[in-house]
């Protein structure tokens, strides 16, 4: 058993980082792909969607009770997240830096810092992603430097997506919103729990809104609709486009800051999924990091390979639909029509 | 019982007792109708006071106060092992076989030098005294800055053969009273015959001893100690040594200088926040340096490529191996520096720092470039209040060397991360190491990087108006 307690920044912080995460330099160019010129006014739609289902979340976490059948499927459900953030980060980290780098040296890295994050203090892990605030200011900075670059014509004139574009928009836009699940997991270990959290979720979702739009309308703005097919990480061609005078490859050192931001999420997944697994089972912490890490070793090895590149995008959507929309839904029902029967009888 | 032994015999045995040491003295007195046995070490005894001493106690004795005791002596049962703690802590006794008695006289007298300014924490403004090599001195120079009966002091004396005095100071209604008693119960399992520096106390306090981080503040000012101790923090003095630690501490309290709180506000907090980022350059500098010319020379501007480009390849090594040379090259002059004494120190660090310095460009083993880069990050790690401090981001400079030289960014971004976990496992007598970034207290987050004035008066005096009682004066 993992003892935790956290406060309500702690919470938002650690959502915050684990929704986009790995996502952050990836994502737009799937969304407009689909979406069309209107993608991110389907995004916005998207995420209406996402506060309503946190709204439910926020009403409903007390009912949130699973057996060790469905704590088994998110389990799994994270393993396979973090082997598919592990997949991407190499694919990234081939383009940009270490073409010739053996791909089992660059996840050995990336699974050393989750286990030793893991292996210490539940508080160490809660607490990773504070250095990432400063940083994904930086972030945002530069990426204001692409303004004079920006053709403002590119997202008017608004309406020009298709029913078929909107439908689409809206399920590449869930990609996002993978890890809003935890919610449900974490919401009943924050100090005070009795105590409504609507506002902050309001000022979360807002936030969380406003960045993620920003990115893709910025990716909006600055490629041609037709371009950005051939730009799989659009954030970081945007940043290598930006001339300063201090650097020449911009998009260099955002890369990094962009795998720290990846590897912290990397390893919040793992403390979830270990977190879960304490709480059905009586097993050793270490040994089940231990297992946990090395499966994370080797497994994504096999993905990492032209042919599952589009891999996260057929798994990630299906699994965050069932996981974090229809089975909490169901569980809350089934728990909710249960008390109602026994206050009955 | 000594009563049944000789008084030569007595005096034998306590002799032997002594190890026949040649500044021990154990000699016979008369002592109205019977014969006393002063002992004492003559080497830190204060002679003079001693026969002032003796001649009111026996005044005293004779005039019918048997005990002959005053406010610096003290009568008790005589016990070999008791004489024995006594006289190696610079007391004398006196040993009254007739009544097995033994006199305790309160004379130690060791060589202490004046409370002067410590050499390796100077500052600008502030107190120009430092603490001594002498436990009840470091007492009073704090009640001398603290007078204040909040303040209290906590005394153990600890071994058997090998004895260690340890104080704690603190301020009652300011230091949490668990954490005082966390202290005093680790202080408790100190085992004396193990620790042959009083600094070694860190080992049984500190809670991560394998940490390059100091979990201890040392420092011989006491203004430093009374604005620790102002904020809830204890104070341990230890021995005869001059430095006090203070717990619990955060890594921002070693980046904090007196000279901070006593020069004006923007100025105080220029200076923190350039040895704030002094830590970042001190360690990340070299690697980064390596990590731009071995991977990613395409970062920085075209023509300075073309420079670095120009250098490197006049030399013969991989940039890794020319900044271990001249990482290891700044240590033995920084070492040598320290044995030394201090004018030929100097000498060597200017032989060391230019000659040395200009030879080795000019032999080609390193480029003047990377003598910029080590000669800034040795200024940066210098920048840090604490020679603790100092040395701990002086050591982790080289793992993110290592990693830069393997995997470039990669590296220290791996490196980085890692540091970062490793900084969020510490704690200080429970305090987390980064508060207050982590857990974040924003009351005191400001407080890291400004040193905010004392008092800020609301409302500016206004002078231009005239005071209510002399307005009738004015036509």
């Amino acid at each position: 058993m993992i003892k935790i307690r956290l406060s309500k920044i702690q919470l938002f912080l650690f959502l915050f980082i684990v929704q986009t995460g790995v996502v952050f330099i990836t994502v737009q160019s799937a969304i407009i792909q689909f979406g069309g010129r209107d993608a991110w006014l389907i995004f916005i739609g998207a995420s209406l969607v996402l506060y309503l289902q946190l709204i439910f979340y926020e009403k409903n976490y007390q009912y949130f009770k699973i057996g060790k059948f469905v704590s088994w499927l998110y389990e799994l459900y994270w393993l396979v997240v973090n082997i598919l953030i592990i997949q991407t980060v190499t694919f990234v980290l081939d383009v940009f830096a270490f073409p010739r780098t053996p791909h089992i040296v660059i996840i050995f890295l990336m699974v050393i810092v989750s286990f030793y994050a893991n292996v210490s203090r539940p508080e160490t892990v809660l607490n990773l992603s504070v250095i990432l605030i400063p940083m994904i200011g930086v972030f945002v900075s530069f990426l204001l430097l692409a303004y004079k670059d920006l053709v403002w014509s590119n997202i008017f004139p608004i309406g020009t997506s298709s029913l078929k574009q909107w439908g689409m928009g809206l399920l590449y836009s869930q990609l996002i919103f993978s890890g809003a699940e935890i919610y449900l997991f974490l919401r009943r270990y924050i100090h005070k729990p009795e105590r409504s959290l609507m506002k902050p979720l309001f000022w979360y979702w807002l936030i969380f809104t406003l960045f993620m739009t920003f990115s893709i309308v910025l990716t909006l703005l600055f490629f041609s609709p037709a371009g950005i097919e051939m730009v799989p990480q659009s954030i970081l061609y945007i940043l290598k486009a930006q001339q300063v005078t201090f650097a020449e490859r911009l998009d260099l050192v955002f890369i990094y800051i962009w795998l720290i931001w990846s590897m912290i999420s990397f390893a919040l997944y793992s403390f979830m999924k270990l977190f879960l697994h304490a709480q059905h089972h009586r097993h050793n912490k270490r040994i089940v990091t231990v297992v946990c890490h090395i499966i994370l070793l080797f497994a994504p090895l096999y993905f990492v390979k032209q042919e599952y590149i589009n891999m996260p995008r057929y798994i990630m959507i299906p699994s965050y639909i069932l996981l974090a929309i229809i089975i909490p839904i169901f569980v809350v029902l089934f728990r909710r029509m249960r008390r109602t029967k026994q206050n009955e009888g | 019982m000594i009563s049944e032994f000789s008084n030569d015999k007595l005096v034998s045995y306590i002799q032997n007792n002594f190890n026949h040491s040649a500044d021990f003295t154990a000699r016979k007195m008369d002592w109205d109708t019977q014969t006393v046995i002063i002992c004492y070490y003559s080497s830190i005894v204060d002679k003079a006071e001693l026969n002032e001493e003796l001649a009111i106690i026996k005044n005293n004795w004779f005039s019918g106060n048997h005990a002959g005791e005053s406010f610096t002596t003290m009568m008790e049962a005589f016990r070999m092992e008791r004489l024995r703690e006594i006289v190696s802590l610079g007391d004398a006794g006196i040993i009254f076989p007739e009544d097995n008695l033994l006199m305790v006289m309160g004379m130690a007298k060791t060589a202490v030098r004046s409370p002067s300014e410590p050499q390796n924490e100077q500052v600008i403004r502030g107190l120009h005294e430092g603490f001594v090599e002498s436990i009840d001195t470091n007492i009073a120079l704090l009640r001398k800055h603290y007078n204040s009966t909040d303040l209290v002091f906590k005394k153990y004396l600890f071994g058997e053969e090998k004895k260690l005095a340890i104080a704690l100071a603190y301020v009652k209604t300011k230091a949490e009273k668990e954490v005082v008693e966390l202290v005093e119960k680790k202080i408790k399992l100190i085992e004396v015959e193990d620790i042959g520096s009083n600094l070694q106390i860190f080992d049984y306090i500190e809670e991560n001893v394998w940490s390059p981080f100091p979990q201890l503040l040392n420092t011989e000012r006491p203004d430093r100690v009374v604005a620790n101790l102002d904020e809830g923090k204890i104070a341990i003095f230890s021995g005869n040594s001059p430095t006090a630690l203070i717990t619990p501490t955060t890594f921002i309290s070693y980046y904090q200088s007196i000279d901070d709180f006593n020069s004006r506000p923007l100025i105080g907090s220029f200076y923190r926040m350039i040895r704030l980022f002094g830590f970042f350059t001190a360690i990340l500098l070299p690697g980064f340096y390596i990590a731009v010319v071995s991977y990613h020379p395409e970062i920085i501007p075209i023509e300075l490529y073309k420079k670095i480009k120009q250098v490197a390849d006049d030399i013969p090594y991989r940039p890794i191996l020319e900044a271990l040379i001249l990482e290891v090259m700044i240590e033995l002059i920084r070492e040598a520096g320290i044995r030394l004494p201090s004018p030929i120190g100097q000498t060597i660090g200017i032989v060391g720092g230019l000659v040395i310095g200009d030879a080795i460009v000019n032999a080609g083993l390193v480029s003047n470039l990377m003598i910029i880069v080590v000669a800034l990050t040795a200024l940066a790690s210098f920048v840090v209040p604490s020679p603790e401090m100092n040395t701990a981001i002086r050591l982790l400079r080289f793992p993110f060397m290592i990693a830069a030289s393997f995997f470039g960014f990669l590296g220290l971004a791996i490196g980085s991360i890692l540091l970062y976990i490793h900084m969020l496992n510490l704690s200080s007598l429970k305090q987390p190491y980064l508060s207050p970034f982590i857990p974040f207290q924003p009351k005191e987050f400001k407080k890291v990087f400004f040193r905010l004035p004392y008092e800020q008066p609301r409302r500016q005096t206004d002078n231009f108006k005239v005071p209510s009682d002399q307005k009738d004066n004015v036509k």
